[in-house]
């Protein structure tokens, strides 16, 4: 019976690398990750904002990511809620960005002993894109009147001196989406607000010509940033936990490169003609 | 080559038309400042209701007009909308050329929201064409019995529960559920987080799955370069785990040797060759884009519906 | 040094490059003659939609995931080109979209396509579909139209973010020749991987020029070429002058003045 080599083949690979991933999410293993520059730049950004500023943490994501924006919006809701830092969950991509946010944040304030509304308040998903971050940089509360509870935004202590772009410390975008533009135009452009970025891993690359111009203060790498975060919060959070899965994926596709490779060179010494195409223009 | 008498021409009727869109903008500006203030009870409704009337009578008139006036109907929209946008930014914000102004302010800023806003209200007039459309391709699949009808007999029945608990818990979250102690937001929550939440993990972690039979299938080093970029790839993938960092742990934190550890090597080839590469190539997007607006903006842009008639 | 508004570098800038665009769009409508290198990527257009129609299968066109912008009106420029290829040749066209607004724009465009080559009752309105607005429940669906109708050419133009991969690996999956082209750098790499044609930056602005061959789209490419070249010119200087203790350093210092306010 002659096997279907490109049907089986398929299905071989992706049983590996569900084997290979499965194994170091049962398997516990503990993980070292060494901290990046912009990494460690976000985290002492955060940690600079001072106590009358808030932090705007802008959860653009939504259920498809929450494996990579996930644990760094956990992250940083964690630093905001350990040093007491004033914060703000708000969305304007993704409807269910601020919901999921609002999940990790309630999740996580009792141990810090922080309460909804005193420490820390969520503006909900707001429409409008960008004419609506540039008219939300000129006024807050004029653009975001309710919070995700329909109660207006004012009426919380947290939102005490809020009222512009300027009373903001910091605003951390979270998102696998192309927004970090509208915020360094209409934000930082104009009142030179402090920005991080908080990204997937594919998107990160994009954020480094800003970071390195000082546009943003710092990056979070997907789900790697988010250990190197959770290494100098010195909590083993689910980034951590998740590395040595992440680990054995890229070794298993590192081989999996060199084994085509290899393939390749077999039958092009035996003088078949090679089927992989990779064509540039 | 152009004449100098053709390029005079074509550079007045620019100037002309600016100084003309100008004018007409800060007019407007200036006139219908009083219809932006916020209205309440009958003068809201009447508003709303003259609006409404106004689109519908312009919409009719425009219909009948012949095609070359639609035409240039949509070609002087365009070119004033893009000037008010234009004049804005390029305007500076306090300056002696807006001597009528009490402050010598620039007298576009002020609008720059409500314009804004009335931008996304245009883009809402086809709010409800796509999920009409959706209806009537699932409503006609399921009527002619097509092959797979049931997934769009699924796509109805998702669609309804999702809009009904979704506005039900909207305005009333504690409502119960027929005579149930269930209530419509636990309902909503579960249809979320149980089923809305895991389809679309599901499907984004596809992504690395299929990630590995890219690589497999086209990763080949058949030239010099194939083979830089498959080692600069080697370093940034073991460069970010745990697994490549200890293949270097071994070297020192700090010191000239502290660069050849897997992760400085990975931060290195991500911050200054991948940012050089990706800073050139959007230097050429951003010039393509700005290429592409002044084509469509000063109606110069060919080809596709631009030259179609209306 | 806000960029509120815009100031005197940032108007010269733009005035030039923009002047430099006018200039080659209208000396190229004067008749004079742009040379444009070939591009294989959109020249294999022709070839994809050829080899579909002699396989008696539809083709798929995706516009991306952006709502109504130059970046979905490039798209569309290249879908109403292809739409045109495949009403001459008597093949489908399914183009499913993700936002409402280029949904209205595309059907149009398509129905003009098919009524131009003289088929308008070859164009089936179900072929243009809005899908959803929601990243994975699009890709999801175009996964799904790709492997019931068995595409035999898929085409990618647009904005795309992860779904990207998912797409091309289905197309690859059924065989299909697959040519995309974007301008989120991010996705090039795995449109390399898996398509047979991938067309990177600011070809993808050119493609209307190069598929039309206007002269007025082919003078907007060489002005544009030659910002680039601008650019490039002030990337050197700044680079050469930023180094302190090297002639002409105030050069440097001014541009960061103007730039940063710093």
């Amino acid at each position: 019976m002659k096997l279907d080599w490109q049907f089986w083949s398929r299905r071989l690979i992706w049983l590996a690398l569900a084997i290979a991933t499965a194994v170091f999410l049962l398997v516990k293993v503990h993980a070292r990750m060494y901290v990046s520059r912009p990494a460690l730049d976000l985290y002492r950004a955060v940690e600079a904002v001072p106590p009358d500023k808030i932090i705007v943490i802008s959860c653009n994501w939504e259920m498809g990511t929450y494996g990579e924006n996930g644990p760094q919006t956990e992250a940083l809701i964690r630093q905001c809620l350990k040093l007491g830092k004033r914060f703000a969950i708000f969305g304007w991509t993704w409807p269910p960005g601020p919901m999921l946010g609002q999940q990790i944040a309630e999740r996580l304030q009792r141990p810090y002993h922080r309460r909804y509304g005193r420490d820390w308040v969520n503006w909900g998903f707001n429409t409008g894109g960008s004419p609506m971050i540039r008219g939300w940089a000129k006024n807050i509360p004029g653009t975001i009147k309710e919070d995700i509870f329909h109660k207006p935004i004012m009426s919380y202590p947290v939102m005490k001196g809020v009222n512009t772009a300027r009373d903001v410390g910091l605003i951390i975008d979270i998102t696998p989406s192309n927004t970090l533009i509208t915020w360094i135009e209409f934000v930082y452009g104009i009142y030179r607000t402090p920005i991080g970025y908080a990204c997937t891993g594919v998107m990160a690359p994009e954020a480094f010509p800003y970071y390195d111009a000082h546009q943003i203060v710092g990056v979070l790498k997907g789900l790697a940033g988010a250990a190197e975060y959770e290494q100098l919060l010195g909590y083993r959070g689910d980034a951590l936990k998740r590395m040595p899965a992440q680990s054995s994926a890229h070794a298993l596709i590192i081989a999996l490169i060199v084994l085509g490779n290899v393939i390749y060179l077999r039958a092009r010494r035996r003088g078949q003609a090679p089927g992989a195409r990779l064509t540039t223009t | 080559m152009m004449r100098t008498r053709q390029w005079a021409i074509v550079l007045g009727i620019y100037i002309v038309a600016g100084l003309v869109g100008a004018v007409a903008l800060w007019w407007l500006t200036h006139a219908l400042t009083p219809i932006f203030r916020p209205l309440k009870g009958a003068n809201l409704w009447a508003a709303v209701g003259g609006s409404v009337a106004f689109w519908i009578g312009l919409m009719a008139l425009l219909h009948r007009m012949p095609a070359s006036v639609k035409k240039r109907v949509a070609v002087v929209v365009t070119f004033v909308s893009g000037l008010f946008y234009v004049l804005e930014f390029y305007l500076p914000k306090k300056s002696g050329i807006f001597f009528w102004r009490t402050h010598h302010t620039n007298p576009f800023s002020p609008m720059l929201d409500t314009v804004g806003v009335a931008t996304l209200v245009i883009t809402g007039f086809t709010l409800l064409l796509a999920t009409f459309n959706l209806c009537l391709v699932h409503g006609k699949n399921i009527a002619a019995r097509r092959t797979g009808y049931y997934n769009s007999v699924a796509f109805y029945l998702a669609f309804f529960a999702m809009a009904t608990f979704g506005l039900w818990q909207n305005h009333a979250p504690t409502s119960k559920l027929f005579a149930s102690k269930v209530t419509v937001a636990q309902v909503y929550g579960y249809l979320f987080n149980s089923t809305y939440v895991p389809l679309g993990s599901t499907l984004f972690s596809v992504l690395a799955f299929y990630m590995a039979t890219a690589a497999f299938r086209a990763f080949r080093v058949r030239t010099a370069e194939a083979g830089f970029m498959m080692v600069a790839a080697f370093i940034c993938m073991m460069g970010q785990v745990p697994l490549g960092m200890w293949l270097t742990h071994t070297l020192p934190l700090h010191g000239p040797l502290s660069h050849l550890r897997m992760e400085s090597m990975a931060n290195w080839v991500l911050g200054v060759f991948s940012m050089a590469g990706l800073r050139a190539v959007t230097f050429g997007i951003f010039v393509g884009a700005l290429a592409m607006s002044l084509r469509i903006w000063l109606n110069l842009e060919r080809g596709a519906f631009f030259e179609q008639e209306l | 040094m806000t960029l509120e508004h815009a100031n005197l570098l940032h108007v010269g800038f733009v005035a030039v490059i923009s002047a430099i665009i006018l200039y080659t769009i209208l000396s190229a409508r004067a008749g004079r003659k742009l040379f444009i290198r070939r591009i294989p990527g959109l020249s294999a257009i022709d070839e994809a939609v050829g080899r579909a129609t002699e396989m008696g299968r539809p083709m798929l066109f995706s516009t991306g995931l952006s709502t109504i912008d130059i970046d979905s009106l490039q798209a569309l420029a290249i879908a109403q080109y292809v739409a045109r290829l495949a009403a001459r040749y008597g093949n489908r066209l399914i183009v499913p979209v993700v936002d409402p607004v280029v949904f209205a724009i595309a059907e149009q465009l398509v129905r003009e396509a098919y009524a131009s080559e003289g088929k308008p009752e070859a164009f089936r309105a179900d072929d243009v579909r809005f899908l959803s607005d929601q990243q994975f429940a699009y890709a999801a669906g175009v996964m799904g139209l790709i492997n019931r109708e068995r595409v035999a050419s898929t085409f990618f133009f647009g904005y795309f973010y992860a779904e990207s991969l998912l797409l091309s690996e289905t197309g690859q999956e059924v065989g299909a020749i697959q040519i995309a082209g974007t301008p989120a750098t991010t996705q090039v790499p795995f449109f390399l991987a898996s398509c047979d044609y991938t067309i990177i930056g600011d070809e993808f602005y050119a493609a209307s020029a190069y598929l039309t061959r206007e002269p007025t789209l082919l003078g907007s490419l060489v002005g544009q070429d030659v910002g680039k070249g601008l650019l490039l010119l002030m990337v050197v200087l700044g680079t050469v002058t930023a180094v302190p203790g090297m002639p002409l350093h105030f050069i440097s210092k001014w541009l960061a003045r103007w730039l940063f306010g710093g």
